[in-house]
């Protein structure tokens, strides 16, 4: 009922030619990096290990369609390869923090009281801990691996997810229709799930998204600091990371991830637009 | 009575050294300006005891206000510096430096022969726990009178009076007296006898030191004024100096070296110093405790083609840690040479699959490095996993020689002896490749007593034919270190062990 | 009053449960700040002796509560690796952070705000489109790669801005603002995108409530709504985020000093950190702690500003 007046403020003239656009070069997009991470043993592509010194650094030509890097190494079975690992970093480790920290956040902001303090007690514990400290810590002693550097990453965005949940928790659950829904008698879990957490769900979507981008770009900066995926399995953000030493002399070894890793980000947010204005459960009551 | 010709021989090269003043047919050098260098790291501190070790930033910013015994010319040549001389008695065991008279600390106190034998008593005392004693072959110093020091050696020693005039933790001399009056703060505020007076250190932001009017040398320092700034990152290190905002920087990154020689604002100076950069194996450890399958490693690793490409061609390789500047030249090193069909051939003798890790540190170098063996590795059949660990990390699992295969470097000293007896000597502590050969004691002995250069230089060639037969320790490269300078930066010498000196520095307009 | 009691109370147990964690972190990572003193070359007996004389061969527990009791104190010890102490260790460098992290925030705030704005007057229309995908090129662009770019762009191309280094106030105001743009902009280019994206979100939903409807209702033109009626509800998970960012960087920005050679906290963290400095790490990761407990508190309070329904729930519990 909110929303009524959505449609004729906002979004009413929108034509929905462009919905299409919207959705198909995104999905377009996300679907093919996808596919190319999942299948990329079988689809001959050359060992991303494999190195040819000589060649090293070469711009994009036919026998390297994306050019060779600092090592000589085909850029193209990189970038693929190094999908598998963005994408596996970059979905996990805020899915963890955000299934943790909204579980967290949300309790604290509805019940507040003893369990608002202990959760605000414990997201401080974690937030005031220094970010690089935690890292350091998870990669110095368990090792550098894929399943460390996700596992720390996630913990490292529990907080933001926890206080993200929490301050939108706190503008909701005093709301006429939370208050209505209480008094009807309706139990705490139906609150929760029925009424406070749809409207979380835009807000913690849309932060999901920009984290995912922002954890893809973090397993960059551990790479820069030595912290990252050991080599010489290839993550975008580790490219990146390499590819700045020789950003005037092959611009492309730094570019190319960067630019792949743009049109990934950018895709999923537009997907995540559409997405969210398909089931935003205030328009759908239209 | 060789023995008596080198001694003259020596003292002979001091008195040309002090008699003809270098240069002459330069242009005349000019007096003023503030200089700032660019090094890579903070400085540990400036009280060896405490810092334990310099890096090469911290000796280019120690050099400024301490200094050595003796100096060394560009060409190796001894020169005197706070010692006139320094004479050895017949074996070589017992040296007497000759205190320049006149010489007085940054705070006025005179600076004496007790001052000397106090810098390397205090260093050499156990329990001050300083690390570097272990390379040290002294047994103590005394001082008889005012301007004589007596260093007492642990036996005849041929390398000390060049051991003494690089710059570096152990023979850069601090006054023993102020620095236990300050206590812990000394370490922060030091005094010298150097060309520069210490104003103020704020960390990880600059250095500054201002020139020292009583300096002994009248005529220097030219500079007025010199300030370091730790710039960790390269390239914005680079970016400074095309800027303007320092005159110098240490550099090591070959794409920024290569640009520079291009460009007509800077010059590039640059040293290959004794030393190398090396990939020890643990020579106790299963596989490596075989040397066929060590054998196949030196063969199957493409050393100078790697470094030739990833170094731009800056950085030669040799078959030994000598380098030329060590006077060493060998006709027979007795190398292996790159040869991956011989390596898969050792390693199907040696018959059982061989799998290494790679203790690297977490760093672009270290990566880079790393992964061009593993991928050698990779073409004769040998995998090698990479594990990347903090610089402290690796140190450990170095010196509790719990590695297989590291990356480490012997750095550059002006006489090998110290570096080559403390690492592959079977009774030294930091031998952490587990190296035990009788033979090899031996030469490194003689290396270390012989007063013979040639004899010294016979020894060292005969240990490199073993070592590199019985493949100890991979040379994956040359020990070179670059200084970029702007055009109008002038006297900066070799840069030994890395280190920027501007003692004779001047700058033209 | 009462409210007061318990932040400080948090302040408290917050500090302890940090600062205890930090010396079990610090003492489990492998390597030894008696290696990193005294170098390649020590003997085993020379590293027991000073970890003796460093007291590290006490058990973990008593060390901390040595610690903390000289901590109360105000003392926070002198740093293993080179005698500074580290009270005046941070203090030195606090500055540095404190202005980078406001500069950033302005630059970061001055962006997304306009941009959010003027994005949801038209949501899926050429400025949003636009800003959205500037936005995202941004975000891919990691911190470590625009900061170079940045240098070659601003002070050698055009020779605007010196390259590196810190000049403090000390040294004219000018030139120590000259000193930190770079660095700010670094920071604050990344993280507008951020803050814009969450505000666009918040301001989307808020617009369909029904007290917008009212404003329009009454005639009001579009900017004012957006500006007066809008903005203010809108701004909790961008409030958020901002007490994420500000906290997060009172511990520095690693990566940016490191490029710009800022004398910071983070530097300092991270060298304690290598070096195995753990009374450094330990006082640092407090101090750090303490300042984020202070900046969420405001947060909290900010929030009640904003919405006068979280001030009185506040007050009812």
């Amino acid at each position: 009922m909110h929303a009524s007046a959505t449609k004729g403020a906002i979004a009413a003239a929108r034509p929905r030619r462009r919905w299409h656009w919207a959705l198909v070069l995104p999905l377009g997009w996300v679907t093919l990096v996808a596919f190319l991470a999942i299948t990329a043993d079988w689809i001959g592509l050359p060992d991303p290990a494999a190195q040819e010194l000589i060649l090293r650094r070469k711009p994009p030509s036919a026998e390297y369609l994306l050019g060779t890097d600092n090592l000589g190494r085909d850029m193209l079975s990189r970038i693929i390869y190094g999908a598998r690992t963005s994408l596996i970093v970059g979905i996990c480790a805020p899915f963890l923090g955000f299934l943790v920290g909204g579980a967290i956040g949300i309790s604290a902001g509805y019940f507040r009281g003893k369990i608002d303090l202990l959760a605000v007690g414990f997201i401080d514990v974690l937030l005031a801990f220094p970010a690089l400290v935690l890292a350091l810590t998870f990669t110095a002693y368990l090792g550098q691996s894929l399943f460390n550097v996700t596992l720390a990453l996630g913990i490292l965005s529990i907080p933001a997810a926890a206080r993200v949940s929490r301050a939108n928790t706190l503008a909701w659950a005093n709301r006429d229709f939370v208050l209505a829904a209480r008094t009807i008698g309706a139990s705490n879990w139906r609150i929760l799930t029925r009424e406070i957490l749809p409207n979380l769900l835009p807000p913690m979507f849309a932060f999901w998204l920009v984290a995912i981008s922002v954890i893809i770009v973090a397993e960059g900066a551990l790479s820069f600091l030595g912290l990252g995926i050991p080599a010489p399995q290839p993550s975008w953000g580790g490219m990146i990371a390499d590819g700045r030493e020789a950003l005037d002399v092959a611009p492309h070894t730094a570019l190319i991830p960067a630019a792949v890793m743009f049109a990934t980000v950018l895709s999923l947010n537009f997907l995540g637009d559409t997405v969210r204005n398909m089931v935003d459960p205030r328009r759908s009551a239209l | 009575m060789g023995l008596f010709t080198r001694r003259f021989g020596l003292v002979a090269a001091l008195a040309v050294g002090l008699a003809a003043p270098a240069l002459a047919q330069a242009p005349a050098p000019v007096r003023g300006g503030q200089l700032t260098i660019g090094v890579e790291s903070d400085f540990e501190g400036f009280d060896p005891v405490r810092a334990g070790v310099y890096s090469n930033s911290t000796v280019t910013a120690a050099s400024l206000f301490y200094e050595t015994l003796m100096r060394l010319d560009d060409k190796g040549n001894l020169l005197p510096a706070l010692a006139l001389s320094m004479t050895p008695n017949e074996d070589g065991s017992v040296w007497a430096a000759k205190i320049r008279p006149g010489v007085k600390w940054h705070d006025g106190t005179p600076f004496t022969a007790q001052a000397v034998a106090d810098h390397f008593n205090r260093l050499l005392d156990p329990a001050n726990r300083f690390a570097g004693r272990a390379y040290l072959a002294i047994e103590k110093v005394e001082a008889p009178d005012e301007l004589t020091a007596v260093f007492k050696m642990r036996g005849p020693n041929a390398a000390l009076p060049k051991t003494l005039a690089q710059p570096t933790v152990t023979t850069l001399i601090i006054p023993v007296k102020q620095a236990t009056e300050k206590g812990a703060d000394y370490n922060r505020n030091p005094i010298g006898t150097g060309p520069f007076v210490f104003k103020e250190w704020r960390a990880a932001d600059r250095l500054v030191a201002e020139r020292n009017p009583n300096y002994w040398d009248k005529d220097k320092p030219y500079l007025d004024r010199v300030i370091v700034r730790p710039l960790p990152d390269s390239d914005a290190r680079y970016a400074s100096l095309v800027k303007g905002d320092v005159q110098v920087i240490w550099e090591d990154r070959a794409e920024n070296i290569v640009k520079a020689k291009k460009d007509r604002n800077l010059n590039v100076l640059q040293w290959v110093g004794s030393g190398a950069l090396v990939i020890p194996l643990n020579t106790q450890r299963e596989p490596l405790n075989d040397k066929r399958v060590r054998q196949a490693i030196s063969m199957g690793l493409n050393r100078k083609a790697n470094a030739a490409v990833l170094s731009q061609g800056l950085r030669p390789v040799y078959d030994d840690p000598y380098a030329p500047s060590s006077g060493i030249e060998c006709k027979d090193n007795g190398a292996l040479g790159y040869d991956p069909e011989k390596a898969k051939k050792l390693l199907a003798d040696y018959g059982k699959p061989v799998k290494l890790v790679q203790t690297v540190t977490a760093t672009p170098r270290g990566r880079e490095g790393a992964q061009v063996f593993q991928a050698d590795m990779k073409k004769i059949g040998i995998d090698v996993e990479i594990k990347p660990v903090d610089q402290t990390q690796l140190v450990k699992e170095a010196l509790t020689r719990d590695f297989l295969v590291t990356g480490w470097r012997i750095i550059d000293l002006a006489d090998v002896d110290p570096q080559m007896f403390a690492n592959f000597h079977s009774k030294s502590p930091i031998n952490f490749s587990g190296y035990n050969n009788a033979e090899v004691d031996r030469l490194l002995l003689i290396g270390r007593t012989s007063l013979d250069e040639n004899k010294r230089k016979a020894a060292y060639c005969d240990l490199i034919k073993i070592l590199n037969d019985d493949v100890v320790w991979l040379w994956s490269g040359s020990n070179i270190d670059f200084a970029i300078t702007r055009k109008n930066v002038h006297g900066i010498p070799a840069l030994r062990g890395g280190a920027v000196q501007v003692e004779a520095a001047w700058l033209t307009k | 009053m009462h409210w007061l009691a318990r932040q400080m109370l948090r302040l408290v147990v917050v500090l302890f449960c940090v600062t205890l964690l930090t010396f079990v972190i610090v003492n489990i990572l492998p390597g030894d700040i008696a290696i990193v003193i005294l170098g390649t070359l020590a003997t085993p007996q020379d590293i027991a002796g000073l970890r003796a004389d460093l007291g590290l061969d006490r058990p973990m527990l008593v060390r901390y509560f040595d610690w903390l009791g000289s901590a109360l104190t105000g003392d926070l010890g002198r740093s293993y690796r080179n005698g500074e102490p580290v009270v005046q260790a941070i203090v030195d460098r606090l500055p540095v952070s404190l202005q980078l992290m406001v500069m950033a925030q302005v630059i970061a705030l001055g962006i997304a705000i306009p941009v959010a704005l003027l994005s949801v007057r038209r949501p899926g229309g050429i400025f949003d489109r636009i800003s959205a995908s500037a936005a995202f090129g941004f975000l891919a662009m990691p911190n470590f790669m625009l900061g170079i770019v940045l240098i070659y762009l601003f002070s050698i191309t055009f020779d605007l801005l010196p390259a590196t280094g810190f000049s403090p106030m000390s040294e004219g105001l000018w030139e120590n603002i000259e000193s930190m743009i770079l660095p700010s902009l670094t920071l604050g280019l990344i993280e507008w995108t951020v803050l814009m994206r969450v505000l666009r979100s918040d301001l989307l939903t808020t617009l369909k409530e029904d007290f917008i409807l009212l404003a329009r209702a009454k005639g009001l033109p579009q900017w004012r709504v957006l500006l007066q009626h809008a903005l203010r509800p809108s701004s909790f998970t961008l409030i958020t985020i901002l007490g994420l960012n500000i906290g997060g960087l009172i511990g520095g920005a690693v990566i940016v000093e490191q490029i710009f050679a800022l004398p910071g906290v983070g530097r300092l963290l991270l060298g304690g950190i290598f070096n195995r400095d753990l009374i450094l790490v330990q006082g640092t990761v407090s101090f750090i702690a303490a300042g984020f407990v202070v900046v969420n508190f405001l947060v909290d309070m900010l929030y009640a500003v904003l919405d006068p329904r979280v001030r009185y729930a506040r007050f009812r519990n």
